[in-house]
């Protein structure tokens, strides 16, 4: 027999393979199968997760299992993972996945089948191999195609990867929630009123968000960033618990309820004067409704995306004073980049003593002076440009400009958009009935996640082969999942990447696109030398669904439809004369007088017999009151300008 | 005894002056100074008052206040001179972030006897010189004392100004929900000081209404 010892993640990953077999009885009870006792023989640990459905039922006189702490942890996270999948009842069932920001309802059909897998399963030793070579079919079928469900809403991936989560949390947790080690009677292992008492217990839920203070000064500064993605799976791994999902800069873990008095110390002992950590902490019963109070796990969604109440900092003196013995203390006390520390160290000259010197000298802490110094190599590119962006007029194009491209998630928006779609694409099934952020569940918002990555992968990839591949290479970096740095050379530039994001996001998110908007595109321009921190408004807190940002120059912010709008100008205004003086005429009209009527009586006056004005198209999207006229010639300058014909 | 604020209104624009306004952050990688664009920090303003009102480090002046809004934001370039050299001194330009047409309100602690009396030797309209770049000629404001009476009602919501962490009491706080921390300058003489722990704006905190933007709002 081979080694049959197999991490319980990969188990509980694998618990519903039999699914895919198209045979439910078979899922309900492998041993149903001809074949159930070569399976059991060759993969006994895999055996007993399939079994799952097996610990608190016996399917018939030859369903037999010897139940121990693994099997039942398994049990209970499919249970847990169900519960979460689940809660959208009695309103779409379908053979494939339903997702609600891309698909249209559809027939029912009929379903796959696949019993070769059970062979598969007896033939591949490798657990993961396993699951991976079945991955595909994972991602396509529902959990659930019951009819009786009525809720194919997640695929049997998302509950696969949940149920692993959680059954790793039970069997960290088993003592706390009373999981004994071994069964002595298989029936009486786990009765189903041990099973409520479990789900009675309480449970923490912990959704933390790594930001930066922003006050970053170079371009190479951006390392601070790049290290959120490092700090938040440092955090998450060293907080354990169940990761419910996972941003680049944010999580939601399950927790035993016993981390919440040392949550701050954990947090803290992970951070530097360059992170804090906002984080919203919540008690509750582990099971979907408590008995008491009827509320349960994901009642506490509300309270969990409302925001982030706490904050968490590393450890800060009430007083600085300085050091006189240290020249970059007595000279400014504190760290000039983070502001939150001791200066140290004159940096580069104390840094980098036998190193050509930077003439500019800048007093900082320890750990700001170990950003600086990792950047040659953890943002070496970066790094490179602003080197190299005063001597670069001589040779070949000049590329002194950046731009920065940011795609970002809310996942309090999400939850409330995807209720906002359910509604709207389901009205006779929801009507009479509201829905709330609880009934969207973690599974759906890990389902949307698989999409979002894709998405956000599918763009950057179409960012890096724009233009002949102009930005591959050297000529970016990779700052963390959905945020580039570019080295571009007019701003211009920016107008294709939105472009493309519009058009991939038409692709992946069709029907995502209402009054809420949690994914955003955050675009920021400006030269490679120029300060970080003038980008930072746009790039952390967008406040609209598209923000295109040229430092010093033109913001725009506008929504898809107001974006539409403006593209429909496009032709006229790169052949029309005179509409940057046009534009800025009535957009001082407009900020100086605060009224867009007087805007239209100027347009008026301006029509009257000058050959030489713009053609009216340009301002139709301003008559039609889609968007203002600031809005337009941000549009102008960040999209057209320089590229007129 | 509760405590007892006036309120001014702070002023960039009055008469025929346009004043900039530079409430300086730390002058980033020797270049680039940005501006605060909310807070006006308890210590820029103790500070313009202290000099204006002629009092030295031994009184002990309580006053914080927030901006309201400002007309735009706009950059000055200079280049500092080496005297003796007759040269830029490096690292040069530097680019100043400065507030135009900015307005605010600002409230002075008046609880005890003496600086009420210091203010109300002055006239309900003054002058005084806030922020950075003083010697340029930035920060030339008017304080100009409302009529109205300033409620110590307590609030919950965000701070919009900062204040040194030690004297949050002071300034009706009882209550830190959810701090953003950050460093204000204590001058201890004339030529030296420390820096002391502070809450900056959007704290979450419990304290006087005036300085805290309440949830509904």
């Amino acid at each position: 027999m081979s080694d049959d010892n197999h991490a319980i993640a990969s188990l509980a990953r694998l618990h519903d393979l039999l699914k895919l077999t198209g045979d439910s009885a078979i899922h309900w009870c492998p041993d149903r199968h001809p074949d159930a006792a070569i399976l059991k023989a060759k993969s006994p640990s895999l055996w007993k997760a399939l079994k799952h459905h097996c610990v608190f039922r016996q399917h018939g006189p030859d369903c037999k299992l010897d139940i121990d702490r693994e099997t039942v942890c398994i049990c209970l996270a499919d249970h847990k993972a169900s519960a979460i999948s689940r809660r959208l009842k009695h309103i779409h069932a379908s053979r494939t996945v339903f997702r609600v920001w891309r698909d249209e309802p559809r027939a029912y059909g009929e379903s796959e089948k696949h019993p070769e897998v059970f062979k598969a399963a007896c033939d591949t030793p490798d657990l993961d191999v396993l699951f991976n070579d079945h991955r595909s079919m994972f991602e396509k079928r529902p959990e659930t195609m019951a009819k009786g469900d009525g809720s194919s809403f997640t695929s049997l991936l998302t509950h696969a990867d949940l149920t692993a989560t959680w059954a790793e949390f039970f069997e960290r947790n088993a003592n706390y929630y009373g999981i004994a080690e071994t069964a002595t009677n298989v029936w009486q292992a786990i009765r189903d009123a041990d099973r409520k008492s479990i789900f009675d217990k309480s449970a923490l839920l912990l959704r933390c968000k790594i930001r930066t203070h922003g006050r970053l000064a170079r371009l190479r500064d951006l390392q601070i960033v790049k290290d959120i993605a490092d700090k938040r799976a440092n955090l998450a791994d060293a907080l354990g618990g169940a990761l419910l999902y996972e941003l680049p800069d944010e999580f939601v873990v399950a927790l035993t309820p016993d981390v919440e008095s040392k949550i701050n110390k954990l947090l803290e002992d992970h951070l530097t004067t360059s992170h804090f950590v906002e984080f919203a902490c919540i008690t509750t019963v582990l099971g979907n409704s408590s008995r008491k109070t009827g509320k349960g796990f994901l009642h506490n969604f509300g309270d969990l995306f409302a925001g982030y109440p706490r904050t968490a900092y590393s450890d800060l003196p009430e007083e600085i004073v300085p050091n006189h013995t240290n020249e970059a203390s007595s000279r400014a006390i504190l760290c000039d980049l983070c502001q939150l520390a001791p200066a140290s160290v004159v940096y580069p000259k104390d840094a980098h003593p036998n190193s050509e010197q930077d003439p500019i000298s800048e007093y900082l802490c320890a750990a700001c002076t170990d950003v600086r110094k990792n950047s040659v190599t953890k943002a070496p590119r970066l790094a490179e440009w602003e080197e190299s962006a005063d001597g670069e007029a001589d040779n070949g194009p000049k590329r002194s400009r950046v731009c920065l491209v940011k795609v970002s998630l809310d996942m309090g928006l999400l939850a409330k958009a995807l209720v906002q779609l359910f509604e709207k694409t389901f009205p006779d099934k929801t009507q009479g009935r509201v829905l709330g952020d609880e009934d969207i569940g973690f599974s759906i918002l890990r389902e949307f996640l698989l999409d979002y990555s894709r998405f956000v992968k599918a763009f950057e990839k179409c960012v890096l082969e724009m233009a002949n591949g102009k930005y591959s290479n050297d000529n970016h970096d990779h700052i963390m999942d959905g945020f580039l740095a570019l080295r571009t050379e007019k701003d211009n530039e920016a107008a294709d990447i939105v472009r493309a994001y519009v058009k991939l996001y038409d692709e992946y998110f069709p029907k995502l696109k209402g009054d809420i908007t949690p994914i955003k595109l955050s675009v920021s321009c400006s030269p490679i030398k120029h300060p970080f921190l003038e980008h930072w408004d746009v790039i952390d807190k967008p406040t609209a669904a598209i923000e295109v940002h040229s430092v010093r120059r033109a913001r725009l912010s506008s929504s898809f439809n107001q974006l539409g709008a403006l593209e429909k100008i496009r032709d006229a205004a790169e052949r029309s004369r005179q509409v940057s003086t046009f534009l800025h005429r009535l957009a001082e009209i407009e900020a100086r007088t605060r009224s867009t009527r007087l805007v239209r009586f100027a347009l008026l006056e301006q029509g009257r017999g000058r050959d030489s004005s713009p053609p009216p198209v340009i301002v139709e999207p301003f008559m039609d009151d889609v968007v203002n006229i600031t809005q337009i010639l941000a549009y102008y300058k960040l999209f057209i300008q320089g590229r007129e014909k | 005894m509760s405590a007892v604020f006036w309120e001014y209104e702070l002023l960039t624009r009055w008469g025929d002056h346009d004043e900039p306004l530079c409430l300086g952050e730390r002058i980033k990688k020797g270049t680039f100074r940005p501006c605060h664009k909310q807070a006006i920090p308890f210590s820029s303003i103790v500070g313009a008052l202290r000099s204006h009102l002629g009092k030295d480090l031994t009184t002990d002046i309580f006053a914080t206040g927030y901006l309201t809004g400002y007309d735009s934001v706009e950059y000055f370039v200079m280049a500092p001179t080496d005297a003796a050299l007759r040269t830029v001194k490096p690292p040069a330009p530097i680019s100043v972030q400065f507030l135009r047409g900015a307005r605010g309100r600002v409230f002075i602690d008046v609880t005890d006897s003496q600086m009420q009396s210091a203010l109300e030797a002055e006239s309900p309209e003054f002058e005084i010189t806030l922020g950075a770049m003083k010697s340029t000629g930035f920060g030339r404001c008017l304080l100009r004392r409302s009529p109205n009476a300033v409620s110590t009602e307590p609030v919950a919501g965000k701070l919009l100004t900062r204040i040194p962490e030690k004297l949050s009491e002071r300034f009706g706080i009882t209550e830190v929900v959810k701090p953003v921390y950050g460093y204000l300058f204590e001058p201890s003489d004339l030529e030296t000081g420390k820096y002391v722990r502070a809450l900056c704006e959007d704290s979450e905190v419990r304290g006087y209404g005036f300085l805290v933007k309440g949830s509904d709002e």
